[in-house]
């Protein structure tokens, strides 16, 4: 690698510089913990941009009526974070079913994002909660695009050259919402997940208000199941419609047999969590009417 | 050859400096810059923990982290765990409870562990497993390590 090859900018203006007039295959470092196994296996890159050093992708705070979360936060920081804990606790959830405190301590929101893995868990959070992602270059000053925009398929996104993931933006939980995070592997740490899901909801009135829910690693990108979103919205939370919405859910995914698991175990996976998840829901309910708040 | 960065920082309480290439991870400038041969390669992708260290007290991978990201940081290898000339009593706890078999896991679960106590001093059972489910151990000798970390966190 040449000198060119790697860079270490200390601001934003000198990351996009970096990026401006990279070269075709060029990589954004932040923590490293999945590029630094690629360097370890002998791949290299035209052109390496560490963004370790750029505090502008620092951010962390409500900000606008939403939680700003730059790109450079690491997992490790949005679990210490009682405000990501208060106004986005399924971000929270999929923080804390993170592969392992060593590797929660360097991963980023942003590499998360942009690895594009179909299994990647907050990314699939990110989907649940209408999230936008804030991308920046030298020549296209900022645009803002939804998690389904911006991750394309496997390893593939929307950026385009010389851009970069600034900031993510999180619409604040209303005191109606509720939150929960479902995964699966074969190893509880650092478990690519065989089938995740992350359902937010409202409930007002009684009655389901914007139900979203994501699921990770049965299809090429993290997928919302609209079909079961539409199975609940503005309908009453009941075991007949979770089941009704359980199994909506699982006829829209597309899962694949591999070595983690086989397809049909991952549609019943899916099932399973999304009638985990409702029914969670219903006994939330249930508690805050019986304590009446 | 890649040009080398000079990097300065803080290793288990002295401040040093060093020039690394900068794709060379944190493992190999300890060892081979260092000779601080404790923190282990094992498997080189982040699943195992052999290489654990501590950056500005945060447990990280050693074989993940890029050297030239330690720059102006606290870095302490499973070197810096002891106490002066005495071991710590998370290294003592090890001994008592025979936590140790062929030993190539240990560095790594006592920095891991070291990380985990600073942050719950007395960790219940569940705390210290969630807290060591970075570091596998081959010789399945986890019982008596857990017991070691519950038992550090009584004393």
């Amino acid at each position: 690698m040449t000198e060119q090859g790697y860079v270490r900018p200390d601001n934003l203006a000198g990351a996009l510089d970096a990026l401006a007039d990279a070269p075709e295959g060029t990589r954004v470092l932040a923590g490293g913990t999945d590029l630094m196994v690629h360097l370890r296996a002998g791949k290299r890159f035209p052109r390496l941009v560490n963004v370790a050093r750029v505090s502008e992708l620092q951010a962390l705070r409500v900000w606008g009526g939403a939680l700003e979360v730059g790109a450079g936060v690491t997992v490790a920081r949005l679990l210490r974070d009682a405000e990501v804990r208060r106004h986005a606790a399924l971000l929270w959830q999929a923080a804390d079913r993170f592969a392992s405190p060593l590797v929660r301590s360097r991963a980023t929101v942003g590499g998360n994002l942009v690895n594009a893995s179909p299994a990647a868990d907050l990314t699939l959070a990110l989907l649940a909660l209408d999230a936008r992602v804030e991308l920046v270059s030298r020549a296209g000053g900022v645009r803002s695009l939804g998690v389904d925009e911006l991750v394309l398929g496997p390893g593939k996104t929307a950026l385009g050259a010389g851009e970069l993931v600034r900031t993510v933006r999180v619409p604040l939980a209303k005191p109606t919402a509720f939150h929960h995070f479902e995964k699966s592997g074969p190893r509880p740490a650092l478990e690519i997940s065989v089938a995740a899901v992350a359902v937010a909801l409202r409930i007002e009135d009684g009655r389901v208000v914007e139900p979203r829910i994501a699921c990770g690693a049965v299809a090429p990108v993290p997928l919302r199941v609209v079909p079961a979103e539409q199975v609940l919205a503005g309908r009453e939370l009941t075991p007949a419609l979770i089941e009704e919405a359980a199994l909506a859910a699982a006829k829209v995914v597309r899962p694949i047999d591999d070595v983690r698991a086989t397809a049909l175990y991952r549609r019943r996976l899916v099932a399973a969590f999304v009638r985990r998840s409702l029914t969670a829901a219903l006994d939330s309910q249930r508690v805050s009417h019986a304590t009446g708040s | 050859m890649q040009p080398e960065v000079e990097i300065r920082f803080t290793l288990n309480g002295r401040p040093v400096r060093t020039h690394v290439p900068p794709t060379m991870a944190v493992l190999e400038m300890v060892r081979e810059r260092f000779a601080l041969t404790g923190s282990k390669l094992a498997c080189g992708e982040g699943e195992c923990g052999a290489c654990a260290v501590l950056l500005d007290g945060e447990p990280v991978l050693g074989c993940l982290t890029p050297a030239v990201d330690v720059d102006g940081r606290v870095l302490v290898t499973v070197e810096g765990l002891r106490h002066k000339a005495d071991l710590a009593p998370l290294q003592k706890a090890f001994l008592m409870e025979g936590a140790v078999q062929c030993g190539f896991c240990t560095p790594g679960m006592l920095v891991a562990a070291t990380a985990l106590l600073a942050e719950h001093p007395h960790p219940s059972r569940e705390q210290v497993r969630r807290g060591l489910e970075g570091n596998l151990c081959r010789c399945t000798g986890y019982v008596a390590i857990v017991e070691a970390v519950e038992d550090a966190g009584k004393r």
